[in-house]
């Protein structure tokens, strides 16, 4: 079990919060849930998780200007970020480094994908921060 | 506070996280709360004093009746206890479900304790539907998961369904994607073959010799023939017709591999981890055999229409040898050298493709000039000349109207096209004339050399390789008549030994029927 772990999900979709938030919860993940990226933000701000599975787009602050805002906070500029974001949509790879985007998951995703995808990413910010 | 917890009998009553939560809420010095269940045996209970968890033992059974005479709550004081109690039913589908006690010294007025207690029963009543809605979230996100990996298993599968893909690699590929989604420990594919005997593949965990996949591959076809639908076994030992898997497997789920009514197939999972085979699983199997049986659609009509036109092909070629025998084997040579030319002098794959339909053609346009010239031994005077140099044009037009043929016939009108610009039919010079044009006339010229003719014997290799050094720049693309003699003499004659044998024996055939 990956206890102690802790995730932000952000994503407008409730159905989408729900799955991943149980598939997460389910391996052991500690979870919290915001339906728009000024709410994980705060979320964020409160918790500092260990990384950011975040929509791309979502009303007040979009998945990419939420990890712009970690970026630019000293305090959480090390939280690895996921974008989930609809088939066929690419984000230019400026952006995603700038923006500390480390994978990109494009829907109708796997969850066991995901799962997977999480546990390398969580694996890889361990190597770096060692 | 003491709290008397027996962890499975108090799931039994109310789930834990409710318990907790009316404890919070409710249980206080002086005041405890209990769960009875129907039969009124105390299941879980927390008290502030010894003396209102005996007061509650001693009359649970007095309690519990109380509550279920009343539809409210039911307030009781007990002056031997000096205690009140007052109770309410909680019922769950309609029947009883538990009784929820709430405790006091009887120094309490009754009215404050029923109100606390309707309080705790409304309480209840919302901590209740919260904790199923929260069930029901979780069981929906856990069904909606599942759906999200069938959904990007045959996303995954329909990308991959290109038939010009190996079909074993397909499914290969598609058993370990389901694999990936269904726990199995193994997962197969039985494809019909032309004759009696299925195909049978089996990935995963799980191996079958071959004395068994064999016979169980025959008995799937056979039975899902007979019955177009999801075979579905969670014991095999009950079945005397498997019984010779039955040692190996445990539980089978096969599904028919069928396009319009035809069955192609069986795709089949053995042995699900920790649970049954159900319909979900069928549906799901059944719905990957609709992806791989159109695949097997695909590939099959792909496969028949590319045998098509090379069946077309070659029976052009055949009409052109059958008018000159003497060339017999001379398109299926320019072919092979001009692909392997194309492939040495690194041009890419496209081109070598093309270049060998090219050069398979090349000729056809001899159909259109007279067998006389064609079959003249000696020089042709300049009207026959003329008739001859017509077919690179004559082929092209024949040629023009095939769409998918298009790409190939600047390789036939311009296979007499020469480097320095004197050829025809174009006088196009250099690089003007198109690649398939240079490439094919390289062959063309090596195989007329070296192949017997109606005026001359065949050049010795080494002579035609000296013609071909001699006249680069000249007739030939320089660059190219290079890369040409560095395919070298061993891999040309490999290339066209086996052609010039058939071409011998086609001519003396020729021979003598022309005696006769």
């Amino acid at each position: 079990m990956k206890t102690g772990k802790k995730i932000l999900v952000a994503d407008d979709e409730t159905h989408i919060l729900n799955v991943v938030s149980l598939k997460l919860k389910n391996a052991g993940f500690t979870v919290f849930c915001a339906r728009d990226g000024q709410e994980a933000l705060e979320l964020a701000r409160l918790h500092t998780p260990d990384l950011l599975i975040t929509d791309y787009h979502m009303p007040h602050l979009s998945g990419l200007e939420l990890c712009d805002a970690l970026r630019a906070d000293a305090a959480l500029k090390h939280i690895p970020a996921m974008m989930l974001s609809a088939r066929g949509y690419n984000l230019e790879p400026a952006d995603t480094q700038r923006s500390g985007i480390v994978r990109m998951l494009s829907k109708p995703f796997s969850p066991r994908e995901l799962l997977e995808v999480v546990d390398e990413v969580l694996a890889g910010a361990k190597q770096r921060a060692a | 506070m003491s709290v008397l917890t027996t962890g499975s009998i108090c799931q039994a009553a109310l789930p834990n996280d409710v318990f907790a939560c009316l404890i919070e809420r409710f249980a206080c010095p002086g005041r405890g709360v209990a769960v009875l269940d129907a039969d009124g045996a105390i299941v879980v209970s927390t008290y502030a004093e010894a003396l209102l968890t005996q007061a509650v033992e001693t009359n649970a059974a007095a309690i519990t009746a109380g509550a279920r005479e009343c539809v409210d709550v039911s307030c009781v004081s007990w002056p031997a206890s000096r205690v009140r109690t007052c109770a309410f039913i909680h019922r769950e589908r309609g029947s009883v479900h538990c009784v929820i006690v709430l405790v006091c010294h009887d120094s309490v007025a009754e009215q404050t304790l029923a109100h606390e207690a309707q309080l705790m029963r409304l309480t209840l009543g919302d901590l209740m539907r919260m904790h199923t809605s929260t069930q029901e979230i979780d069981s929906l996100s856990t069904q909606l998961s599942n759906t999200y990996e069938e959904l990007s298993l045959i996303y995954r599968l329909s990308s991959g369904m290109k038939v010009n893909r190996e079909t074993r690699e397909f499914f290969r590929q598609a058993c370990m994607d389901v694999m990936n989604v269904v726990n199995v420990r193994g997962m197969g594919v039985v494809l019909r073959t032309t004759n009696e005997t299925p195909l049978a593949s089996l990935y995963g965990e799980l191996t079958l010799p071959s004395n068994v996949l064999a016979p169980l591959a025959t008995e799937l076809m056979k039975q899902l023939d007979a019955k177009r639908q999801a075979l579905l076994i969670n014991d095999m030992t009950a079945r005397p017709d498997f019984a010779f898997v039955s040692t190996r497997a445990r539980q089978l789920l096969a599904v028919p591999l069928e396009r319009d009514g035809e069955l192609l197939g069986v795709l089949f999972c053995v042995d699900k981890a920790g649970a049954d085979f159900d319909t979900v699983d069928a549906k799901l199997l059944a719905s990957i055999a609709n992806e791989a049986a159109i695949y097997l659609e695909n590939a099959k009509l792909f496969q028949d229409v590319r045998e098509l036109l090379m069946g077309l092909m070659h029976s052009l070629v055949s009409a052109v040898d059958a008018k000159d025998a003497y060339t017999c084997g001379h398109s299926e040579r320019v072919a092979l050298i001009a692909r392997e030319l194309a492939t040495v002098a690194g041009l890419p794959t496209q081109i070598v493709e093309r270049v060998y339909m090219s050069g398979l053609l090349h000729d056809v346009g001899k159909i259109g000039v007279p067998e006389a010239v064609l079959q003249k031994p000696g020089k042709l005077n300049d009207e026959e000349f003329a008739l001859m140099k017509q077919h690179p044009d004559i082929g092209a037009r024949i040629l023009r109207d095939v769409r998918q043929l298009g790409d190939i016939i600047p390789g036939v009108l311009h296979h007499h096209e020469r480097w320095d610009g004197s050829g025809y039919p174009a006088n196009l010079q250099g690089n003007d004339i198109p690649i398939l044009g240079r490439l094919i006339c390289l062959a063309d010229c090596f195989d007329a050399m070296t192949s017997n003719r109606t005026y001359r014997r065949a050049l010795p290799f080494e002579v035609a390789m000296l013609e071909i050094r001699k006249n680069a720049g000249l007739q030939f693309d320089p660059e190219l008549a290079e890369a040409f003699i560095r395919i070298g003499e061993v891999r040309l004659r490999e290339l066209t030994s086996g052609h010039h044998e058939q071409a011998s024996r086609l001519i003396a055939e020729h021979r003598s029927l022309r005696v006769a």
